[in-house]
């Protein structure tokens, strides 16, 4: 699918808008592509396999919630800064397989997903040293809330890097810092994660 | 799910890079305390990789097609929809040939004076006429507890002042609209006892009760 023109994006928009049934085809027609392959990417983003009729009826949910009362949901999109149609078209596709998974509880037995306490438990190997000495439970308790006292930043760069599990190079690419920068703030967040963590510990004494 | 999530367009700009600092901000402050936006955002960039590394897979014409049905409504499942969805487009057709034989008001549905018309299962159409004014109430649900009301008055003059409709629950007003050449539409109303309020120019001119309900078989009543 070529790039299509803010113009025509517009024309697109408002001729759907208006309710004429026409446009509303050229639409569908037009991001039926778009929306068939995400879905398909997003089952398999979650490690699945999409029985055909699941991709059908996701499609067809796709186009419905967008175009269903007189366009409300299609009326939200703004693109203010610069982001195309197909672009949140593709997003809101993402979104609607996930909200999917959910519902069916599938989404939990991906493999990606690391029980949380079981990951935190795993951030012991940065802890200091006396908190060794306590317990798992206790332990992770622990780390939960010096997580919590963490700068947002910071602690989304652990959950990103330390409970999801993805590789430095992947969390910069997200956090849109360079791998130089991710070492740095890697370094900071466990410094300030162990910080919190001795406070923590040294308040609850 | 942390106050207000994230959009869908806010997700698509981080992921792409075209939010400002003060943004990208906001967004991981946001992130960092929300699972389930967090998880939007991961599967989100694998797709986006994912779609940009691999050919798209063509959609087979069925899809489409299926797609392009249920913009008539016709592809929702049972017998009885898709004949409430056939009859609604016949009676909205026969209206507008009564249009083109001379009636007045062309974006109008024919008023037929103090009677109700269940159009279908989904749609029901009130008549009541007073102080000189006939109006038109047409309820459509558009959810499993939602409907839209529009109000349309006939038999207002040009030289007059508008009509202000006001819909109001447990005598508190939910919204008003002066309804001049067009209708007052009333958005996603939860079913339920309301009343609608008609004054011009502070007058009153008229009110009328009605309640929203499901009917038995899922579709709606007044």
């Amino acid at each position: 699918m070529c790039a299509m023109s803010t113009e025509n994006e517009k024309a697109l928009l408002v001729g759907c808008c208006r309710g004429e049934r026409e446009v509303q085809e050229a639409f569908i027609r037009r991001y039926s592509n778009l929306v068939y392959s995400t879905i398909l990417h997003t089952y398999k983003a979650k490690g699945h396999v999409c029985p055909d009729q699941d991709v059908d009826d996701l499609h067809n949910t796709v186009f419905m919630r967008l175009l269903e009362r007189r366009c409300r949901r299609l009326r939200q999109f703004k693109g203010k800064n610069g982001c195309s149609l197909a672009s949140w078209v593709r997003m809101l596709s993402v979104r609607t397989v996930i909200d999917h998974l959910r519902q069916t509880r599938d989404a939990l037995s991906h493999p990606s997903q690391i029980d949380d306490d079981q990951a935190l438990f795993h951030l012991q190997a940065d802890i200091p040293e006396p908190w060794k000495l306590l317990d798992r439970r206790r332990q992770t308790d622990a780390i939960r809330r010096g997580m919590d006292a963490l700068v947002p930043r910071d602690r989304l760069f652990l959950k990103l890097h330390c409970l999801e599990g993805l590789p430095l190079r992947e969390v910069a690419g997200i956090m849109n810092v360079s791998e130089n920068n991710a070492y740095s703030l890697k370094h900071r967040a466990i410094k300030r994660l162990k910080a919190a963590i001795e406070t923590d510990s040294c308040l609850g004494e | 799910m942390q106050k207000q999530c994230l959009n869908s367009e806010t997700i698509a700009d981080y992921l792409e890079g075209r939010l400002g600092p003060h943004d990208r901000e906001s967004v991981e402050v946001h992130l960092a305390q929300c699972r389930s936006c967090l998880e939007d955002v991961l599967v989100a960039r694998q797709v986006f990789r994912q779609r940009s590394a691999d050919c798209m897979k063509a959609v087979p014409p069925a899809v489409t097609q299926r797609a392009i049905a249920g913009l008539d409504g016709t592809n929702s499942g049972t017998l009885w929809d898709a004949l409430s969805a056939r009859f609604k487009a016949i009676f909205l057709e026969s209206s507008r040939l009564l249009h083109g034989i001379g009636y007045p008001f062309p974006d109008a549905l024919a008023p037929v004076r103090g009677s109700k018309v269940k159009v279908s299962d989904d749609l029901v159409l009130l008549s009541q006429s007073f102080s000189g004014l006939d109006t038109e109430i047409e309820i459509e649900k558009t959810d499993s507890c939602q409907a839209n009301v529009k109000v349309t008055i006939f038999g207002t003059d040009a030289g007059q002042l508008p009509v202000r409709v006001s819909l109001v629950k447990n005598e508190r007003e939910v919204a008003s609209y002066l309804v001049g050449r067009q209708a007052a539409f009333f958005d996603a109303v939860p079913f339920g006892q309301y009343a609608l309020v008609y004054t011009r120019n502070g007058a009153n001119l008229g009110k009328y009760d009605f309640t929203i309900k499901e009917t038995g078989h899922g579709g709606t009543d007044v």
